[in-house]
């Protein structure tokens, strides 16, 4: 009977941690998608509303859920502030805003960049430009989705097996 | 907000200490002069001085604080909140005005259109913080003059440049809006093509230009005072610096709609202003309609004697001197504005 259950509780375990792995996955996608979502709307503040950075982020923090609700509105009182360099601004609060989310290192660096494509001295440029990052965050998330689609049974039936083969060894 | 914190804030917060000493002179400073690789200069009641790395103010060039093409950089994208593209129009005409109406003129390399006017000025590498003085009451020695049966009456500020004539419209318009012990307040309209009558941030006057005043800001005048006519129906127009037939048409559109105008011309005598307004008069078919020295009920002429800005005379529609009177007599409050 104690093997049975510790063959129960090892499998069970195993497939926990490959659901635990797919979640982060699903959080990814969802966080780069949120991504793409602030990145579209920081063009149409800019190129249509010709709002400032600033105030753009202070609307997005009103619309915006956490993590970055608090970060946009962080970077807007200092920007209004203080004063400053923005890059710095934004990555320290960026940095912050991500640093419990399952985001690789390379995705974050897509939201981290944003500072590097302002300085255009018309709207319609500087929406542009931002289309650079909106292209690579939808090449990251289309790479997800299908990681996803494709990774998800496979961790799922590896994490299940695992905890199959754990348990032979272990008997 | 304070002179000194609203100066401050022109400056990213690593560049604010050194300007802390410098800026306790706020209320004195006129100008601040900033060039990549040149010497820091400040003008404080007339003098020049320098300014250090050490944030201290010296006589001498020696020693003083040379600003880099980086420092320039960041000062321009802090004061455009770090979106060059939302001040677009403002660097195109080659300044920006920032909070509390100080304003901030711009130099460095032009970009043009294919048909050669300008498109923008990249690599901005000369600046010119120009601070503002607000004088509250500078009009209070005019208004006496200006009114007809507690009515505000047409009235153009005529003075050669650097005379207080802008100053003294923005007070006037604050009354006339406020309302003062000639006439109830009114509604105003103010066209400021230059931002310099209400030194509108983003729209908001920083200036105080009156509880009934709207502000139509960064407008060319002609279609300013016409946009301002049809929308928000001012009893009084107020614009600066008129000149050219286009303008004078303008201004007597809005007085055949009944409203009156409170307006300033370059020049120096009744000759000069009629030759001013009359600019690109000749050869124009309707131009015998508009009589350049009948627009103005009143003419108020300014003049600068030992540095000192005074009204020199007032005269009445008919060219009749109003002040000063055969009594004498003095407008009051008015001060050295330069």
């Amino acid at each position: 009977m104690p093997k049975l259950a510790g063959c129960i509780l090892i499998i069970g375990g195993c497939i926990g941690f490959a659901g635990s792995v797919c979640r982060d996955m699903a959080e990814r996608l969802l966080l780069m998608k949120r991504i793409r979502n602030v990145y579209e709307n920081l063009k149409y503040y800019i190129a249509y509303q010709k709002a400032t950075i600033p105030e753009a982020l202070l609307h997005l923090s009103q619309e915006e859920g956490e993590p970055f609700a608090a970060a946009f509105g962080a970077v807007y009182n200092e920007c209004y502030g203080e004063g400053g360099d923005f890059s710095g601004i934004w990555h320290l609060h960026m940095e912050r805003a991500l640093s419990k989310t399952p985001l690789k290192d390379k995705e974050k660096e897509l939201f981290y960049a944003f500072p590097s494509c302002l300085g255009f001295m018309e709207e319609n440029a500087q929406a542009a430009a931002l289309d650079k990052l909106l292209r690579e965050v939808g090449h990251c998330v289309e790479a997800l989705e299908n990681e996803r689609k494709n990774k998800d049974r496979m961790v799922m039936s590896l994490g299940a097996a695992c905890g199959v083969l754990l348990s032979i060894l272990l008997l | 907000m304070t002179k000194k914190e609203e100066l401050l804030r022109i400056f990213p917060g690593a560049m604010k200490k050194r300007w802390e000493q410098a800026l306790s002179f706020a209320d004195k400073l006129q100008e601040i002069r900033l060039g990549a690789g040149l010497p820091v200069r400040l003008c404080i009641s007339g003098m020049e001085k320098f300014l250090s790395s050490e944030g201290e103010l010296r006589d001498e060039e020696k020693g003083a604080w040379r600003i880099t093409e980086q420092e320039l950089d960041e000062i321009v994208g802090n004061i455009c909140r770090h979106s060059l593209y939302a001040f677009e129009n403002e660097i195109r005409q080659g300044f920006l005005t920032v909070p509390g109406g100080h304003r901030v003129g711009l130099a460095g390399q032009v970009v043009l259109n294919e048909n050669g006017s300008i498109r923008n000025i990249t690599r901005i590498r000369f600046l010119n913080i120009r601070i503002s003085h607000e004088i509250i009451g500078a009009a209070d020695g005019v208004m006496p003059y200006l009114y007809e049966e507690s009515r505000f009456v047409s009235t153009l500020l005529v003075s050669p440049p650097g005379c207080g004539k802008t100053t003294m419209l923005r007070d006037m318009v604050r009354q006339i809006s406020n309302g003062n012990s000639w006439g109830r307040g009114r509604q105003v309209g103010v066209v400021d093509e230059r931002s310099e009558i209400a030194g509108s941030f983003m729209g908001v006057p920083q200036n105080d230009v009156g509880i009934r005043t709207d502000v139509m800001d960064g407008c060319p005048k002609r279609e300013g005072m016409m946009l301002l006519m049809r929308s928000m129906n001012p009893a009084v127009v107020a614009v600066d610096e008129i000149g050219g037939f286009e303008d004078v048409k303008a201004v007597f559109q809005i007085l055949q709609c009944g409203s009156a105008v409170a307006a300033t011309l370059h020049g120096s005598s009744m000759e000069d202003m009629k030759r001013h307004m009359a600019a690109g008069y000749s050869g124009k078919k309707e131009a015998a309609a508009y009589r350049p020295g009948e627009l103005f009920e009143r003419y108020v002429f300014l003049e600068k004697r030992q540095g000192k800005c005074r009204v020199r005379e007032i005269l009445n529609r008919d060219g009749e001197r109003i002040y000063p009177g055969k009594a004498g007599g003095t407008c009051q409050n008015w001060q050295d504005v330069s």
